[in-house]
């Protein structure tokens, strides 16, 4: 610091000595870089706020479409979570106790009371097997215990005519049996008619590989003859 | 430092200053006063003004069956509300075209869509009131239904609501809630510690308005959901058992029947069935005094299925073998006053063993071994077999029935050797075979498996005595043995029998007191076991007042079918023995 300058202000003496030096700084193309940090911070705030603007707008409009996507997305979900909790409603009342039991009734099922069990590594059979009887105590027409929360049954007269479809299908290979058929060999179901399916003649082919084999002798099923 | 004002905007300038500091320690000493002096009081003031508080209603748990069917649970139900001063006919586009629907038109369809009657509907819907309910916790379809109608002035509410897929499968034993979500009864109200869960709390700010300020919630507490509750009944044994039971009371038009299935070795209840029962989705449909549980609730006396007891006391006494001989007469006249005590069934005077006394069910022929036992000691057993007290299921209304530790009069010292004058439940008859089947040792009825929290974690909710020796090993047995003469040789008896299986059993007759003597009407039973070589298998049946019927050959063909049904269902192969070669006549 100089003694000789005028103490009374340091930064009067600091733009005193900028002004003084002035003349000196004249005549260089740096005239654009003393206007240029205004220009600079012009154009920067204007720019600046009209990209603020801009993106404003711009984030306005995918909000408001997102506004719109959310809003339809939420009822699409809400109708998707209706539509869940019905179609739960509904499994869970064909899978009911009740329900099945009624189907099982029009379907003339019966409970055998006379169980049988064949026992394979002794070559056994428990029990005698005998035909399942309707009775009062094994079958009861319908449902008696009541259910309030069974919405949805089983369209048993639909299911009764699917059945006997498939019955139409199966049994008449079936009354064939005693004819030894090779497992490979596709059988012919010339007696079931022409429109008997592939299908139910594989089945009943797959029924007659021998390993399932079992020889009816006298309503007693009989060791497997390997 | 200079402190002279050079100019006259100097002066201003520090005026101005001045003033602002001024200002701001006003500002701060309010701030002060409200953050620090006031703070608590103001704090109080404002969060009762605009915070608000509700509860998360905690997700009530399942009930499921030994096989993890459920039989209870929780779905979202909707309430159907209107307001009134908004119900007037409206607009309604149908394939383009605009239709007015009356009010009335509405209540009709409402009313359809609801299967309710259209004046319920009329009068929920008539009035000034803002807020009124048409309907409580309609399900899935009626709500699609309805919001198809399009009817400006009816709103929707979610509600939880409590669901039983199987209907009145187990009905009695679950118990049922009430339409404000309490558990009323069965193991809904008795297990509610663990199906109710803990109610969640969130707080969130209210405008003036009083409308909710967007994320403004917070869950303070979260819910804890309720624990799942396990049954040990196999429901597809148990709705076996009910079709039974409610064919049995149906066709002998009797006032109720029970049928229990127990696991000799474990004291497990597969099945507790029970007719009439109650639907809990629609308990109202059922009779009040139906709607509890008669397996537990109901005393009776037990009658002929006693004498197995009896028997086995003698037995375990040394008192008497099941080869032990009688001669029993139609008609015995016991006590100082003379009273008959007869069979029920006319025959001259017979030499039985004591089997044989079982296999006829003769009440003169037990009343001469019983009588080698004193009736105290005969009661003391019969505590040792669970008689006169609740089981430790405690179900809710649990009976005790009644045994006199000292014989009441002469007469009982007698009758109580087949049964009379004294009371039982049906949980408690099965329990007395179910000692005998497990070797002499009674074990507590399980009916619950646990409580399953979310975490998978299972803790027990049902207190269990331990074990409790009534007789000794082979006394069981020799009982099991004389049981299985009953049903192979049994007038009666062999109607509960199934080919190929060894089964031991005794039916009982019981007479029903009315007033000073006994009714017309009886509570007939068959209890009994299988396989006898080893008994796996308990089942008990009572058919109280069957009035097609009047002995226990009402009863047997239910047992043997839901015996038949366990067996298979367990694949239990045909016995492989012989029973014991015990004569019943000398």
């Amino acid at each position: 610091m100089s003694a000789l300058t005028n103490p009374s202000s340091p930064r009067y003496n600091s733009s005193n000595a900028r002004s003084s030096r002035r003349p000196a700084l004249v005549a260089l193309p740096n005239t654009a870089r003393v206007r240029s940090p205004q220009l600079f911070i012009l154009s920067t705030l204007i720019i600046g706020f009209l990209a603020i603007g801009l993106a404003n707008l711009l984030m306005t409009v995918a909000t408001s479409t997102g506004v719109y996507q959310v809003a339809s997305l939420k009822a699409t979900k809400q109708k998707l979570a209706l539509d869940t909790q019905i179609l739960d409603q509904q499994v869970t009342s064909l899978s009911s106790n009740q329900n099945l039991s009624n189907a099982a009734a029009v379907l003339g099922m019966v409970s055998n009371s006379t169980p049988v069990f064949l026992n394979v590594s002794q070559q056994k059979v428990y029990g005698t097997p005998a035909a399942a009887v309707a009775t009062n105590y094994t079958r009861f027409g319908k449902s008696l215990v009541p259910n309030a929360a069974m919405t949805a049954k089983t369209q048993a007269n639909a299911l009764k005519a699917a059945v006997a479809e498939e019955n139409a299908m199966a049994t008449a290979p079936i009354k064939s049996v005693a004819i030894p058929v090779k497992s490979n060999q596709t059988r012919t179901v010339s007696d079931a008619g022409q429109n008997a399916k592939a299908n139910a003649a594989s089945r009943v082919t797959t029924a007659n590989s021998p390993g399932s084999q079992v020889v009816l002798s006298g309503g007693i099923p009989a060791a497997p003859n390997h | 430092m200079k402190n002279e004002p050079s100019t006259i905007q100097e002066i201003r300038f520090r005026r101005l200053r001045g003033l602002m500091v001024l200002v701001l320690l006003a500002f701060v000493w309010q701030l002060v006063n409200f953050q620090v002096v006031q703070s608590d009081q103001l704090n109080k003031k404002s969060f009762n003004l605009r915070q608000v508080v509700d509860t998360i209603p905690a997700v009530r748990g399942n009930i499921e069956d030994a096989d993890g069917n459920i039989l209870a649970t929780t779905v979202i139900g909707h309430n159907v509300t209107v307001d009134q001063t908004q119900v007037l006919p409206f607009d309604r586009k149908v394939k383009g075209q605009t239709q007015t629907v009356s009010v009335l038109q509405a209540v009709h369809q409402i009313a359809e869509t609801l299967k309710m009657r259209p004046k319920l509907v009329y009068q929920a819907v008539k009035g000034s009131a803002r807020y009124s309910i048409i309907a409580k916790g309609i399900d899935g379809v009626a709500y699609r239904n309805l919001i198809k109608l399009d009817i400006p002035w009816i709103y929707f509410e979610n509600v939880p609501k409590r669901v039983y897929p199987n209907g009145a499968l187990a009905g009695n034993l679950l118990g049922f809630m009430g339409s404000e979500g309490t558990a009323l009864d069965g193991l809904e109200y008795s297990q509610n510690s663990c199906l109710a869960g803990v109610d969640g709390k969130e707080t969130y700010e209210k405008g003036a308005d009083g409308i909710k300020i967007p994320s403004s919630t917070q869950i303070t507490v979260q819910p804890k959901p309720g624990g799942t509750l396990v049954l040990s009944v196999k429901s597809d044994l148990q709705y076996f058992a009910q079709q039974a039971m409610s064919s049995a009371v149906l066709s002998e038009r009797a006032d109720w029947g029970s049928a229990i299935v127990v696991e000799a070795k474990t004291g497990k209840v597969l099945a507790a069935a029970e007719y009439p029962s109650v639907d809990p989705n629609d308990p109202g449909a059922t009779k009040a005094a139906d709607r509890g549980s008669r397996v537990f609730q109901a005393v009776f006396e037990p009658g002929s299925t006693l004498k197995t007891i009896t028997a086995a006391t003698a037995i375990d006494l040394g008192k008497a073998t099941p080869e032990s001989r009688v001669l029993a007469p139609q008609t015995r006249y016991v006590t100082r006053q003379h009273i008959a005590i007869s069979d029920s069934h006319v025959h001259p005077t017979q030499k039985l063993t004591l089997t044989g006394v079982l296999r006829d069910s003769s009440n003169t022929g037990i009343s001469y071994i019983g009588e080698r036992v004193p009736y105290s000691v005969r009661a003391k057993y019969w505590q040792l077999f669970g008689l006169g007290q609740r089981t430790a299921v405690n179900f809710a209304g649990e009976g005790s029935g009644i045994i006199h530790a000292t014989a009441p009069d002469d007469l009982t010292v007698y009758t109580s050797m087949f049964g009379q004058g004294m009371s039982v439940t049906p949980i408690q008859t099965a329990f007395l075979y179910q000692t005998i089947a497990n070797g002499g040792v009674r074990l507590s009825p399980k009916l619950l498996l646990g409580c399953r929290q979310a975490d998978g974690s299972v803790t027990q909710v049902e207190k269990t005595i331990s074990p409790v020796r009534a007789i000794k090993a082979s006394t069981a047995r020799s009982t099991i043995d004389m049981l299985e003469k009953v049903v192979e040789t049994g007038g009666i008896g062999h109607t509960a029998s199934i080919p190929n299986y060894r089964i031991g059993g005794k039916s009982g007759t019981a007479q029903i007191k009315e007033g000073r003597g006994y009714g017309a009407l009886h509570a007939i039973s068959f209890i009994g076991m299988a396989p006898a070589d080893n008994p796996r298998f308990v089942v008990a049946v009572t058919i109280y007042k069957p009035r097609t019927i009047g002995n226990s050959l009402g009863a047997t063909p239910y047992f043997k079918a839901i015996m038949g049904q366990l067996l298979r269902m367990y694949a239990i192969p045909p016995s492989t023995t012989k029973s014991a070669n015990i004569a019943g006549d000398w």
